[in-house]
């Protein structure tokens, strides 16, 4: 944890660091287990995932998808006791296809900082929608 | 909701935003963003460039609910580089009325908020009730 920063800022860094190396079993200890998670734009992962398990199953989906290499380096977080908001810049390959888009992520926080709901958009949604086509 | 008295600048400025949209004053929403501006948003034109474009978006949303679009601040976490606003937007139109949470994420700069992204949590009841 940085000096001065919220104690959820330092949590919602460590689990979104988590996603990114593809520890879902960390990942799982931010997440609330009635958690909702929106996916937004339109690809065959848009949609809603209701509960911890269904959330942990998309992320591993998405991460398998993209071979690993789905990616982001944290830009900011701020945060307080109810919310988040991350900037993060996205990066990810599959079959030679890239991503690389700034996501402004967006958490609802429950009292002990669990992730309850979450939601995000892109800066080039169209090519998040691009990305993703292919994945099932 | 009123500002804690510990607010970031630019949160302060950014809870501007919202009060002014409630007011209707395009022209006080204008002051806070520069005149090339970007607005990221995940329905109509997606991505809406510079003043016309931000009173397009806004004027959609005005016209769509007949004026009875009301945004709540619930909260704004600020920075020196990034604010984000926590917002509950109601409106009505006919028998159908619309209550969602807002989250409204930006870059602070010189001229004010250039790169804007406006995220509804429920994206769905936000395209039913603005698209």
């Amino acid at each position: 944890m940085r000096v001065g920063e919220h104690l959820n800022t330092a949590w919602v860094r460590a689990g979104m660091e988590a996603f990114s190396r593809g520890e879902f079993d960390a990942l799982a200890s931010y997440l609330a287990d009635d958690v909702v998670w929106h996916v937004g734009g339109n690809h065959p992962l848009s949609g809603d995932y209701q509960g911890r398990d269904a959330v942990l199953e998309y992320c591993r989906k998405a991460q398998e998808f993209a071979g690993g290499t789905l990616h982001g380096e944290l830009i900011e977080i701020l945060a307080s006791d109810r919310h988040a908001g991350v900037f993060n810049h996205i990066t990810a390959d599959h079959e030679g296809r890239t991503l690389d888009v700034v996501l402004a992520q967006a958490l609802k926080l429950d009292e002990k900082g669990r992730w309850t709901e979450y939601w995000a958009l892109a800066d080039e949604q169209g090519a998040v929608d691009a990305f993703w086509a292919g994945a099932a | 909701m009123s500002a804690p008295t510990t607010e970031h600048p630019a949160a302060v400025q950014m809870r501007e935003v919202p009060e002014a949209v409630a007011r209707g004053d395009i022209s006080a929403v204008m002051e806070k963003f520069p005149e090339d501006v970007v607005w990221y948003a995940p329905a109509g034109e997606r991505v809406y460039n510079g003043y016309d474009g931000l009173a397009r978006f806004f004027g959609h949303l005005q016209e769509r609910s007949n004026g009875t679009m009301k945004p709540i601040v619930e909260e704004v976490l600020g920075s020196d580089r990034h604010v984000v606003a926590f917002l509950r937007i109601t409106a009505e139109r006919d028998d159908d009325r619309l209550d969602v949470l807002v989250a409204h994420f930006a870059t602070v700069g010189p001229g004010g908020f250039a790169r804007n992204w406006f995220l509804p949590s429920d994206s769905a009841a936000w395209n039913r009730f603005f698209g």
